[in-house]
This record gives C-alpha cells, sequence and structure tokens, in this order.
C-alpha cells in the first residue's frame, strides 16, 4: 500500500511503549501493532484522534504517501 | 454479538446439525431399501436384449449410486459449514469454497437426472422427438438454475469475506 504509517518513529521520539499508548489511546494491543507493522486496511477518524492526542502530533506526522513503482 | 445472540446462534446451529444428521438416516435407509428393491428389479432387466441391459445399468447408476454419492457429498459440505457458523466464523474463506462445491454437487445431480429422463424417454423411440427433448431440457434446467443459484451464493459470501477481512484490519 502506498500509504505508510510513521507510528513507530513518532513513538520513539516521544518515547512510548506500545503498552502505555494502548492504555492511553484505548484500543487493543493487537489492533495497535497491526496499525504499526503497517498492516491495516484503514483507520478510523476516532482513533486516529486519539492518537494524534495522545502522542501530540498531527494525522500528517502519523501518515505519508509513497508513489509504489 | 450478545451472549443472548450467541446463545441463541448455538441453539440455531445445534438444530441445524441434528435436522442434517436425521436427513442423512433417512435418506441412508432409503438408498438402502432401494438398492435392496433394484436388487430384485436388475434381474429382470437380464432377459432384455443386451442394449436395452446396457441402458438400465447406466440408468440404475445415475439414478440411484451417483446421487447418493452426491448427497453424502454435499451433507459433507453443509457440515462443514455449520462448522463454521458454530465456531462463529461464518465468513470464514472456506464458507463459499464449501457453497461452491454444493453447487457443483447440483450441477452433477442435473447431469445425472438428464441422462436418465434422456434414457427413459428415448426408450423405446419416441414419436415426438420435440416432446421428448423439451421434457429432458426441463427437467435438467430446474435443477442447474439451483445450482446457478449456489453458485452465486457464494460469490455474494466471498465479498462477505472480504468486507469482514476489511473490517478486521480497520484500526
Amino acid at each position: 500500500m502506498p500509504i505508510e504509517v510513521n507510528l513507530d518513529l513518532i513513538m520513539v521520539k516521544r518515547k512510548m511503549s506500545l503498552t502505555e499508548l494502548s492504555e492511553k489511546v484505548g484500543i487493543t494491543m493487537a489492533n495497535l501493532s497491526v496499525l504499526k507493522q503497517g498492516h491495516a486496511r484503514a483507520i478510523r477518524f476516532s482513533t486516529l484522534e486519539k492518537v494524534c492526542e495522545v502522542l501530540d502530533c498531527q494525522p500528517g506526522d502519523l501518515l505519508s504517501y509513497k508513489k509504489e513503482e | 454479538m450478545t451472549g443472548k445472540t450467541i446463545s441463541r446462534v448455538g441453539t440455531e446451529v445445534k438444530a441445524l446439525r441434528i435436522v442434517l444428521i436425521t436427513l442423512l438416516i433417512l435418506y441412508g435407509v432409503v438408498s438402502v431399501s432401494s438398492a435392496f428393491i433394484m436388487a430384485k428389479v436388475v434381474p429382470s432387466l437380464v432377459n432384455r436384449p443386451s442394449g436395452r441391459l446396457f441402458l438400465g445399468s447406466i440408468s440404475v447408476f445415475c439414478d440411484r449410486v451417483l446421487p447418493g454419492v452426491v448427497f453424502f457429498f454435499m451433507a459433507y459440505s453443509i457440515f462443514k459449514l455449520i462448522s463454521l457458523i458454530s465456531r462463529g466464523e461464518p465468513f470464514s474463506p472456506a464458507s463459499p469454497r464449501y457453497i461452491r462445491r454444493v453447487g457443483y454437487a447440483v450441477f452433477g445431480l442435473a447431469a445425472a437426472n438428464t441422462v436418465v429422463d434422456a434414457i427413459s424417454a428415448f426408450t423405446p423411440p419416441v414419436d415426438f422427438l420435440s416432446k421428448a427433448v423439451i421434457w429432458i431440457l426441463f427437467s435438467g434446467l430446474n435443477t442447474l438454475l439451483m445450482g446457478f443459484g449456489f453458485l452465486v451464493i457464494a460469490k455474494v459470501i466471498e465479498i462477505g469475506v472480504r468486507l469482514q477481512q476489511d473490517q478486521n484490519l480497520t484500526v
């Protein structure tokens, strides 16, 4: 998929673990892991909103578009 | 799904299983009895000319033996489908495969029916060819339509499986 999720980068910057993020955002570790590894097919606005709120970032910081060759 | 819904689905699945097993037992009893009856009828075919005996054997095979095997194959596929439903995975990737198998089995039944109808329509040779052909086509088309319906349902379930996977991967 040309959309890449940069969740791991932001988590490193904020020094936050997956467990801590999942507790603060209120979604399961499994779902967060799917998102982090880039296996997610879609993300709800509500989830994006919570992640951005907890990590204090913009949706653009989390997602990026790379053209497929 | 709530606990109440799950328990209701569980009861329905149990009922479906019981109905399927009862039908299978009934079908087995009827098949065995009809095999005994056919065993009494087939020796009378021996007195007929060899061509008729051959057609009679094919007719018995397509009318009794082949549908029996196909029905058990269909029952196995339906049983697998019920198992998937009882596990709470009706939209598993295997579901459309089982439904498609039932569809192909129905096509097989249609072919067997057509052969049996053709043999009975043309033995002895008919006066009105068009009447016999229409009779054969009509009985075969009903079953073909049913098989086609199963294939369409399998396609719909396949799309459902894709939607379910999308839903599972939505965070």
